[in-house]
């Protein structure tokens, strides 16, 4: 069920990057998948894609809260300010472990994130996500 | 005298003592009748007794004439008919009296007896006057207003007033009397009576005794005079004296001129000086901070206001610094105005309340601790075990020789051991919290340091570094010597880890005095951080800066716990590309001899 061409993952936990990687493919949900441990290294990746091949970006990011460095609200602040023709077509989500309930309010309450979702990523999920969004 | 005819009324002869006494001559009577020395009015009077049948010797009683000058005669009149003469009427031989010295006597004295009693009436005293026997004689109608009993009740029972008297105060008279009855002094007493209603007054008599040749009383005159609300008022007056008095609070009366008029027993307490001496001084003698000038201000604006209150300090007589709110009140007595100022201490409040401060800190920094500690752990608990259940989702069961289920075990393995080492984090976070009240020892950092590099001494060999050391402003804190140790270890492995890789390492460790702390600084010319971005979140839990470098993000959050627990804080400069330096702020013993003794009295 091939439905992405391009998802980025961001996230400072390099294991969840392999299970997210190791769902979307073995669900065949993305045709590219893009790991980053470091928030700083995806803006900059999108940044870059703005600028050379504005028809890469990314149709959906998974998005950890919990970083070192920038984490995941300062994220959220800094891709505000790309092109919102782009970023109206991507979809973010916010994978946290958190089990704060602060924290899943405070996401759902930004507009740019479409939904919150807690760790470990699985298959529902991504049923979910292609339920709701692929259609519309 | 005279003798008229009763007919005619026309006089017929007069003697010489009448002609002195009316100043008419004989020859001018002889003119005249009866009515003529009459006043007009009192013509029909006489014309009515002439006619009506008297005695041959009749006693006419006093009646007024007038006088040749028209001045009035007050006379007593008698009369004597005459034997009859042939062919003649009846005629009668007057013999007039001069009374008019008398009749203006009397009416002086009316006049007089009538001013006293006006007096008597007029003033508020109760006047009296008792015989030697001590009985009433004599009391003025006053007695009536402030005792509720009329002059007649007094005379009436002629001991009224004694019996009347409060039996507490009858010890009084009873040791009084007899003094005055022999002395011809003036007596005054005070002592209360019981009104007819039952009310109770006091009053105030003066009375002399009047005494005979013999030395002894005939009379006893004196006036009482009401004083109940004069007795109340200074009843309420000793009242607030005694209560100012005893008060605990310091006060004080001062003048405009800044001397002192009055102060109460709280006040020389507080400050140690006698009431004499605190008389014979001002205002500007007790707080430091006030000159002339701005006495004077504050004077102006006392005096606008009507009341003022401000925290200042007193000295005390042996210069000890008392902390004080003053209130001033306003007030005017005759021609000089005055405050009225009340003094409490505040030491202890300013104490309490720094202290209650320090704990509100304490308490926030704890919550706040506590809330993001909460709020990491279970992020970094909650994460590997997130981990743990997506990979054992991928576990092909069906399958077990799958290519994945030996990567996923792999992943398992290093997942697990994060959880492990976490834990093992938390628990070592969770000692150095709960040890708040570790016991503080004199710690050297010099050989603290020295263990440090000694059990570094591995990786120091594969990372050159070059150390500068500094100890010359102290090398000795109160401290735990195992968290002084974690100190240094992180501190010293950070710089090694976060090495520029285009320099050789160099880190410069020294020691300085500030603010009463020995400053720990060290300082690497490493990769440095951010602060703009970063400096609310050094030193927070699982916080990592630099991308990949392996780091858990515990060193620091360690280092300031550690410290906090020690009472010392730290702190951190650093510029990207260039270096940090953290300071980390220690506790001192209080008679280390490093310490220079410009900082003692911190």
């Amino acid at each position: 069920m091939t439905k992405y061409q391009r998802v980025f993952l961001i996230d400072d936990d390099e294991i969840h990057n392999f299970l997210c990687e190791s769902v979307i493919r073995s669900q065949q949900f993305a045709e590219n998948v893009s790991s980053f441990l470091w928030a700083e290294e995806a803006l900059d990746a999108l940044s870059a894609v703005v600028k050379d091949a504005p028809h890469k970006f990314p149709e959906i990011i998974f998005l950890d809260i919990n970083m070192p460095g920038m984490d995941g609200w300062e994220f959220i602040e800094e891709y505000r300010k790309l092109p919102p023709e782009l970023t109206e077509k991507c979809l973010l989500f916010v994978l946290s472990s958190a089990v704060d309930k602060n924290d899943i309010t405070h996401a759902r309450n930004l507009s740019e994130v479409n939904d919150f979702f807690s760790k470990p990523l699985t298959s529902d999920i991504l049923q979910i996500i292609s339920e709701q969004y692929l259609t519309t | 005298m005279w003798v008229y005819d009763t007919d005619s009324l026309r006089f017929l002869t007069v003697n010489a003592a009448a002609e002195r006494l009316y100043g008419f001559t004989r020859e001018e009577f002889l003119q005249m009748t009866l009515k003529d020395i009459r006043p007009a009015d009192q013509v029909q009077k006489v014309l009515k007794v002439i006619a009506s049948l008297r005695d041959t010797l009749y006693s006419a009683g006093e009646w007024v004439h007038l006088k040749k000058d028209g001045t009035e005669l007050h006379v007593e009149i008698v009369s004597h008919e005459l034997s009859p003469v042939m062919g003649s009427s009846v005629r009668r031989l007057v013999v007039v009296h001069d009374i008019t010295a008398r009749k203006l006597a009397q009416k002086q004295l009316a006049e007089a007896e009538q001013y006293a009693q006006s007096i008597l009436n007029n003033i508020v005293e109760v006047v009296f006057s008792f015989n030697e026997k001590m009985e009433m004689t004599y009391i003025s109608p006053q007695c009536d207003a402030i005792l509720g009993y009329t002059p007649a009740q007094f005379y009436a029972d002629k001991y009224l007033w004694f019996n009347r008297v409060h039996p507490d105060d009858r010890a009084l008279f009873v040791e009084s009397l007899p003094q005055i009855r022999v002395s011809p002094e003036q007596f005054q007493l005070e002592y209360r009576v019981l009104s007819a209603s039952g009310e109770e007054k006091w009053l105030i008599t003066r009375c002399t005794a009047q005494l005979n040749e013999q030395g002894q009383m005939v009379r006893m005159d004196g006036s009482a005079n009401d004083i109940t609300s004069r007795k109340k008022m200074e009843e309420k007056l000793s009242f607030a004296d005694f209560s100012i008095e005893r008060a605990s609070d310091a006060f004080l009366w001062t003048r405009a001129d800044a001397h002192i008029t009055r102060v109460n027993r709280a006040t020389c307490l507080l400050l140690g000086y006698t009431e004499e001496e605190l008389l014979q001084r001002r205002t500007l003698d007790l707080v430091p901070e006030l000159t002339e000038q701005s006495w004077s201000l504050l004077w102006a604006k006392f005096k606008a206001h009507k009341s003022l209150e401000f925290e200042t300090v007193f000295k005390a007589k042996d210069g000890q610094l008392h902390p004080v709110e003053v209130h001033l009140n306003y007030f005017k007595m005759g021609p000089e105005t005055y405050s009225f100022t009340s003094i409490r201490p505040i030491a202890e409040r300013k104490q309490a309340e720094a202290e209650k401060n320090r704990l509100t800190e304490e308490m926030a920094r704890q919550n706040e601790h506590l809330r993001q500690f909460t709020y990491i752990v279970s992020h970094n608990l909650r994460a590997p075990v997130a981990n743990i259940v997506g990979l054992l989702h991928l576990y092909n069961r069906k399958n077990h020789a799958d290519p994945i289920n030996s990567l996923l075990i792999n992943k398992l393995e290093r997942t697990t051991h994060r959880l492990d080492n976490t834990l093992w984090d938390l628990n070592d976070i969770l000692t150095v919290r709960s040890k708040q009240e570790q016991a503080l020892e004199k710690t050297d950092l010099v050989k603290v340091l020295s263990e440090v590099q000694e059990s570094l001494a591995g990786q120091l060999v594969d990372t050159p570094c070059c150390f500068s050391v500094d100890f010359a402003q102290g090398q000795t804190v109160l401290g735990v010597k195992g968290y002084v140790h974690s100190i240094f270890f992180n501190l010293i492995t950070n710089a090694i880890k976060y090495r520029a890789q285009d320099r050789p390492l160099k880190i410069r460790i020294k020691t300085v005095f500030s603010k009463g702390y020995l400053c720990l600084q060290i300082q690497d010319n490493g990769l440095g951080i951010d602060l703009a971005k970063q400096k609310a979140k050094i030193f927070g839990l699982y916080r990592r800066f630099h991308p990949h470098i392996e780091g858990k993000g515990v060193g620091l959050h360690m280092i300031k716990t550690q410290i906090e627990t020690m009472g010392g804080w730290v702190e951190v400069e650093s510029e990207e590309g260039k270096g940090s330096t953290f300071k980390v702020y220690f506790q001192v013993a209080p008679k280390n001899d490093e310490i220079p003794e410009s900082l003692l009295d911190r």
